[in-house]
């Protein structure tokens, strides 16, 4: 039975029980289910090639004994199976193969084997985030067949190009643009089309990464300031449905009437928002107050699939008991295992987590997936061990950022000092020495702040100045990484900024310090230090701090 | 009358009726809150049908009155389909109610002064009788008393659905009926339907949808209109009709044809009716029966002769076996699994299939999501319905995928004090679109019979759990050597066109190292050897403690060479044991083993036993430690020297023999020539038969040693004349156990105890000392039993003359089969008619 058939012969407490039942689950049942669906998961490993690699001859038969024995991973431990996706090696046929940036890797992209069996999963949950996406309250939801959705979201074989795929069978709903035309176009050419589109017909749900959200809400304001003043674009928008005609001329009247610029809530009335992607929650207020309706947020990924969704309160994330198994380590563990690594940090389960803490993910993919006590490179905040005005028995988390080595921008691009040296290197600027910080600007948006040293000798040029170093490296940086090109393409950002040190202040710091400096994700104490205590660190003779 | 009028006399007429019947119906059910909620709307119904009816009619007190009882019920309806709702929602909180409730009463009560309505004003017109009513501005109020009423009515079963305490599903009978009120109440308005009964029509129908809603609720049964109180209400209704109608021509009949008899007709009339009245209640009530309850009782019946049979046995399998012809029975069309739980095993193992084709090795775990779930839920329930739960998640793909190939589309789990017992999953094998859900009385009936049914396995597991525990050896938890007989038994004759083989297992020097390292670790080595011993062997076969120190193993459909390496095996696993003990002391205990299969070395259970055991016994008088086979061909060329060795220790122990034996002699002279003639008779005969020559030395010597115990017996009684008198011979026969109790002080002999114990047992179990019967009385006793009764017979003793040879022989035949094998009987017989036995015909005595 399809999703749409269930909606008409199946009554809502059975269509929400069946999809967001997992709400109403205890801890203990939560822990139940992610025991048992971990026991699966070594099960299907213990048969595979790729299983014995981390279990030997002898796989763990406890939960305590997995966690023992098998070590944390990363990419690169899957790296030679999953790069030249060798099938015969994983404990499941994959369906299709997913890919994203490998940030820091060896090779840029890198693959992640989806099973029908985790299809089916994500299928399943997509279906609760969209119910809950429509919710108003616990089992008051508002799906109906038919409904338009401007879907922002990566095409395949990008993680969330999946969802339309695997809705459009279960559900009757016209995506803008549709999946067919989506496949032609690229992400830039998709969300303008998408976005026409909506205009011209209306639409009903929005998904989208928070970042491209943001975007579209702010061409949409301008859009309304411009209208207001020669109304020549709207001319151009041919084909706009009667009923959006009447509410553009209801916005427009209403902005003219209060001196308001047009929102998108004047144009929309949306059942369903949902955003995904890095600093969704620097995003949110700004869109709920454009378009009438708080978004809901998603977490996912590519190797973790769709693994957490907000609530009708959307206040946080829950994430799913059957898509991954879940471990965290708190941010003290993972500092200490940055700065040595080898050190192994402690990891701890979904019900020894404490509120207000910051945890790094780490993940089992369940029911046949690939990867195992997989660290993502996600760091997640717990806001709350339950939820009693929800009435939710299960923590609540916010998607907080990176690891501190990935520098991530709008959820588009992710630098790491792999990159920013290689693009350092081929600018032959020369730069002695430098480190790297995301930071955020008066509104709360994300950009790359890159603290560079200089040669001794080469601040006496007047071709290197900030700016010119910092369009410099720009040319580089989008001409080393595509996904950074988009930023500037889609969301109009240029995100690198560059300050300039006195030449041998971070040598001297570390001196002083008896520390190294991260040249990505430095602690904030240790670049204050470095920056507004010049006397301790530096010689006098540069402009410490200025920009 | 037009047909208007007979219209607004009909139609209430039926609707009262309808009302009253259903009334008298939900009499007989249990009752509860619901149920008096459904009487009381019930009642309003019947007061606003039967008040219209007989307005109409004019009945005595007369219309007025007849109108104010309509009024009222009307004006009650409202309030009491509230209370019906907030009944059936089991809703909380009475201020509502409570303000509803006094506010219908004040509104009614101001009614009977005519606040609201007028009392109706007849109206004749062109002979047609009309009532017309006058309506005061004041209507207003109970009109909104109405629509708050119905309005919170609709709030109750609004909330009660979206808080998932009632489905939607229960409440469609009763949307039905409001739509319908609705509907009429709107056309009642209309000009076109003015003229109409409908309002009183809409009580009829609201009355029968709010029934199937508490039928559907479970709240009644459809048995109920087969009641007594029904059945007397169409009866009355349907006699009355009869006499009505009847009355008259019957009346002209009577004038006609027994004018004569005027004196008896109210007596012929008033019996007439009453007979009439029978027949038709007889009538009506198997009418009703038949159409209502028939079915029911069909289940119940059913239901009682499966509780009778079922109850009669504590056989799990007879159980499953009635309850698969039950479910073949009751639910054809279905393929019923039922799964039993099994604690070995830890969860529910398929125990039978009502589709044999499909009986399959299934198995539900018992940390499947699905057992917490139904051990909760307790209830018959749709595998969608579980699909739907949250803990359906943690179900694995290969459960969910067996469980999507079974087609299982109903659950039925058997709850016995608060253990999941059994489920039993129902499906339709034919994967043709959606099967046809179970209907409501069907699920109800297995309910029933699953209570019925958890009784039954409670009991039969009771039983099986005390039958088992009679089975094992307390120690080690394994089978006794009473039961392993039994298994061996079995296997046996599952085995006969197949291989079995015997494994037997005696701990070499057990007494020492119980000793050596105390009883404790004595019994801890055991225990843990059983364990290793049962995890060895798995499914393959069955193990079981035979005796102190020795354990046997059956593994029907396997070759020696399996019982060679499973010995093996444990050979290994026991010295790492005992070796790898913390203690700085190393630890040495060993074992010998002897393998015996079918049937390549044996031919009966008896044989495997005996070779078995003498293939250990090779195994520990040939250094210990070691894997035996014993193997009839093999056995022959290699025991060769196992003769010689037999033969050596039997020189050498000779002076043993001979002395004992010349003690005999002092003391009853016969007995020694006895034993020798003996010896020589049995041991030609086990060659014949033909035994390897070591068992053959084995039974020579036991030939010779036979009788020794008759050391011990008084000189008075053996060297008597005359008759033995009961005491004597009760003396006399001691002597086997005297020879056995001599025989154990020589260790180096003991091997010629199983057939010196049994020289004097009878094929037919009448004999002594153990009485055992057939093949069980091992081949060496059966051989020393005829040469010991023909020496016996053929020589002169004191007591009796010497019978001749053919005497002797003929005596044999007769005994075939009572005293002798019939077999190695007539071998005998053969051998002495051909000459390779040599009677000696003078002496010998027993």
């Amino acid at each position: 039975m399809t999703f749409e058939e269930k909606l008409k012969s199946c009554s809502a407490a059975e269509i929400w029980q069946e999809y967001c039942g997992f709400l109403d689950l205890s801890m203990e049942e939560y822990m139940g289910i992610q025991r048992r669906l971990l026991m699966e998961q070594i099960d299907l490993m213990s048969r595979c090639a790729l299983g014995q690699r981390f279990f030997g001859g002898d796989p763990p038969r406890t939960l305590d004994e997995f966690r023992r024995r098998v070590p944390l991973t990363s990419f690169g431990d899957y790296a030679d199976v999953l790069l030249t996706r060798r099938e015969e090696m994983l404990p499941a046929k994959p369906v299709v193969w997913l890919r994203t940036t490998w940030e820091g890797g060896d090779f840029p992209a890198k693959y992640a084997p989806y099973t029908e069996s985790m299809l089916d999963t994500y299928k399943h949950n997509m279906l609760g985030a969209v119910l809950l996406a429509t919710s108003s309250g616990k089992g008051r939801f508002h799906v109906k067949p038919g409904s338009r959705i401007l879907y922002s979201l990566a095409p395949m074989p990008y993680a969330t190009g999946l969802f339309p795929d695997l809705i459009e069978p279960e559900l009757r709903v016209r995506f803008l643009p549709s999946v067919r035309e989506a496949r032609k176009l690229s992400f830039g050419q998709q969300s303008r089309r998408g976005y026409k589109l909506a205009l011209q017909q209306g639409m009903n749900m929005f998904f989208g990464m928070s970042s491209v959200l943001y975007g579209t809400t702010r061409n949409l304001e301008q859009m309304g300031h411009s209208s207001q003043e020669s109304g020549s674009r709207l001319r151009s928008i041919l084909g706009i449905s009667p009923r959006m005609l009447w509410r553009l001329a209801a916005g427009r009247y209403r902005s003219r009437r209060d001196g308001k610029p047009l929102l998108p809530k004047d144009l929309f009335r949306l059942d369903g928002f949902v955003c995904i992607g890095t600093d969704s929650s620097r995003y949110k207020d700004e869109l709920e107050a454009a378009w009438g309706v708080r978004p809901m947020e998603l977490a996912g990924g590519t190797e973790p699939t769709c693994l957490g969704t907000e609530t009708w309160s959307k206040n946080g994330l829950v994430f799913f008991p059957d898509a991954c198994f879940y471990e965290f380590i708190p941010e003290q563990e993972m500092l200490r295992n940055l700065a040595d690594p080898s050190y192994k940090p402690h990891t701890y389960l979904i019900n020894e987590l404490v509120a207000g803490q910051n945890y790094e993910l780490v993940i089992t993919v369940l029911r046949g997936g690939a990867f195992l006590r997989y660290r993502v490179g996600d760091v997640y905040r717990c806001l709350r061990l339950r939820n009693p005005q929800d009435g939710l028995e299960l923590p609540q988390f916010e998607y907080v950022d990176r690891i501190p080595t990935v520098i991530d921008i709008a959820g588009f691009t992710r630098i790491t000092e792999r990159e920013i040296r290689k693009v350092i290197e081929m600018s032959c600027l020369p730069v002695a020495d430098w480190f790297a910080l995301k930071e955020y600007d008066d509104n709360g948006h994300s950009f790359l702040r890159l603290y560079v040293e200089l040669r001794a000798g080469a601040r006496q040029s007047p071709a290197l100045s900030r700016e010119i170093i910092r369009e410099h490296l720009s040319v580089y940086f989008r001409y080393y990484d595509g996904d950074y090109k988009d930023l500037k393409r889609l969301l109009g950002i240029d995100p690198l900024e560059v300050t300039m040190l006195p030449t041998g202040t971070i040598a001297r710091y570390e001196a002083a310090s008896g520390q190294k400096l991260p040249r990505v994700g430095a602690p904030r104490e240790a670049v204050l230090d470095l920056l507004h205590r010049p006397s301790a660190f530096t010689s006098g003779e540069g402009d410490a701090g200025c920009r | 009358m037009s047909l208007n009028q007979r219209l607004f006399i009909i139609v209430p007429l039926i609707s009262a009726l309808c009302n009253i019947f259903l009334l008298l119906t939900v009499l007989s059910a249990k009752k509860n809150k619901q149920i008096y909620a459904f009487m009381e709307l019930l009642c309003a119904f019947t007061a606003w049908c039967t008040g219209s009816l007989f307005m109409r009619l004019t009945v005595y007190p007369g219309p007025e009155f007849w109108y104010e009882v309509s009024i009222m019920g009307i004006f009650l309806t409202p309030f009491f389909v509230y209370n019906f709702m907030y009944c059936f929602t089991e809703s909380k909180g009475g201020f509502v109610r409570g303000t509803l409730f006094a506010s219908w009463v004040v509104v009614t009560a101001l009614n009977l002064f005519h606040v609201f309505i007028t009392s109706p004003r007849v109206v004749e017109e062109a002979g047609e009788r009309r009532f017309e009513y006058g309506v005061s501005p004041a209507v207003i109020v109970p009109i909104l008393l109405v629509v708050v009423t119905l309005w919170e009515a609709w709030r109750l079963a609004y909330k009660s659905v979206r808080e998932d305490r009632v489905p939607l599903s229960q409440f469609t009978p009763m949307i039905a009926g409001v739509a319908v009120m609705f509907a009429c109440t709107v056309a009642a308005v209309l000009p076109q339907m003015v003229s109409l009964p409908v309002d009183t029509f809409s009580c009829g129908i609201n009355a029968i949808c709010l029934y199937y809603a508490l039928y559907k609720k479970r709240m009644i049964q459809l048995r109920g209109i087969a009641s007594n109180g029904p059945a007397y209400l169409v009866s009355a209704v349907l006699t009355t009709l009869v006499l009505i109608a009847g009355y008259q021509p019957m009346e002209a009949f009577y004038e006609r044809y027994f004018s004569n008899y005027q004196e008896y007709k109210v007596i012929v009339f008033a019996v007439g009716f009453s007979l009439v009245t029978m027949a038709v209640y007889s009538a009506v009530r198997r009418l009703m029966s038949n159409l209502f309850v028939k079915g029911q009782e069909n289940q119940e019946a059913q239901l009682k002769q499966f509780s009778s049979a079922i109850n009669k046995t504590l056989k799990l399998d007879e159980i499953l076996e009635l309850y698969r012809d039950f479910l073949q029975r009751n639910l054809p069309g279905r393929t019923a699994r039922v799964f039993l739980y099994q604690p070995g095993a830890g969860g529910y193992q398929v125990a039978d299939c009502t589709n044999s084709a499909l009986a399959k090795g299934d198995f539900i775990a018992g940390d499947n999501p699905l057992v917490p779930w139904l051990k909760s839920y307790n209830h018959g329930v749709s595998y969608a319905e579980f699909q739907r739960t949250r803990i359906y998640r943690s179900l694995w793909e290969e459960e969910k995928r067996r469980f999507a190939e079974m087609h299982i589309s109903f659950i039925l789990p058997v709850v016995c004090d608060d253990e999941l017992t059994a489920i039993t999953t129902f499906s339709d094998e034919s994967g043709q679109g959606r099967a046809r859900e179970l209907s409501f009385r069907e699920v109800t009936f297995l309910e029933s019979m699953a209570a019925v049914l958890s009784m039954a396995l409670k009991n039969a597991s009771l039983y099986a759990a005390i039958e088992n525990k009679a089975r094992r050896d307390p120690l080690t938890n394994l089978f006794n050597r009473g039961y392993f007989e039994e298994c061996i038994r079995r296997d046996f004759e599952l085995c006969r066109h197949d291989s079995l083989s015997l494994l037997m297992i005696s701990f070499d020097d057990f007494h020492l190292y119980n000793e050596l390292y105390g009883t404790t670790e004595g019994d801890r080595i055991l225990r843990r050897f059983g364990e290793q011993l049962t995890a060895l062997v798995g499914p393959r076969g069955t193990v079981a403690r035979y005796g102190g120190k020795d354990f046997a193993v059956s593994l029907p459909f396997c070759t020696a060479s399996v019982a060679e390496t499973l010995a093996r095996q444990a050979r290994d696993w026991l010295r790492y044991e005992v070796s790898s003990a913390p203690e700085k002391t190393k630890k040495f205990l060993t074992f010998s083993a002897g393998i015996c299969a079918y049937p390549v070395s044996a031919a009966s259970v008896e044989e495997l036993f005996t070779y078995a055991n003498m293939a250990v016994y090779t195994a520990k008088s040939n250094g210990k430690n070691r894997v035996v086979l014993y193997d009839p061909e093999q056995n022959r060329q290699d025991t060769d020297s196992n003769f010689q060795e037999k033969r050596a220790l039997a020189d050498n122990c000779a002076a043993t023999i001979y002395a004992l034996t010349a003690a005999i002699d002092a003391k009853d002279h016969y007995t020694f020539n006895h034993s020798n003639n003996v010896a020589e008779y049995a041991s030609v005969l086990a060659a014949a038969i033909p035994l390897d020559a070591e068992h053959v030395e084995i039974i020579r010597q036991a030939g010779l040693l036979h009788d020794i115990g008759k050391i011990g017996i008084p000189e008075a009684i053996l060297s008597k004349t005359t008759r033995l008198t009961k005491e004597e011979y009760e003396v006399m026969k001691q002597h086997v156990e005297g020879s056995i109790a001599m025989i154990r002080y020589l260790p180096s002999l003991d091997y010629v105890i199983p057939s010196a114990i049994g020289h004097h047992e009878r094929w037919d179990g009448k004999g002594y000392p153990r009485g055992i019967a057939g093949e069980t009385i091992p081949i060496g006793a059966r051989c020393l039993c005829l040469a010991d009764s023909f020496d016996a017979m053929v020589s002169k003793r004191s007591y009796k003359e010497a019978m001749s040879v053919e005497q002797a022989l003929q005596e044999i035949r007769r005994n075939l089969g009572t005293q002798f094998d019939p077999d190695l009987g007539l071998l005998f017989i053969r051998l002495v008619e051909e000459g390779r036995i040599q009677p000696h015909v003078s002496a010998g005595e027993d």
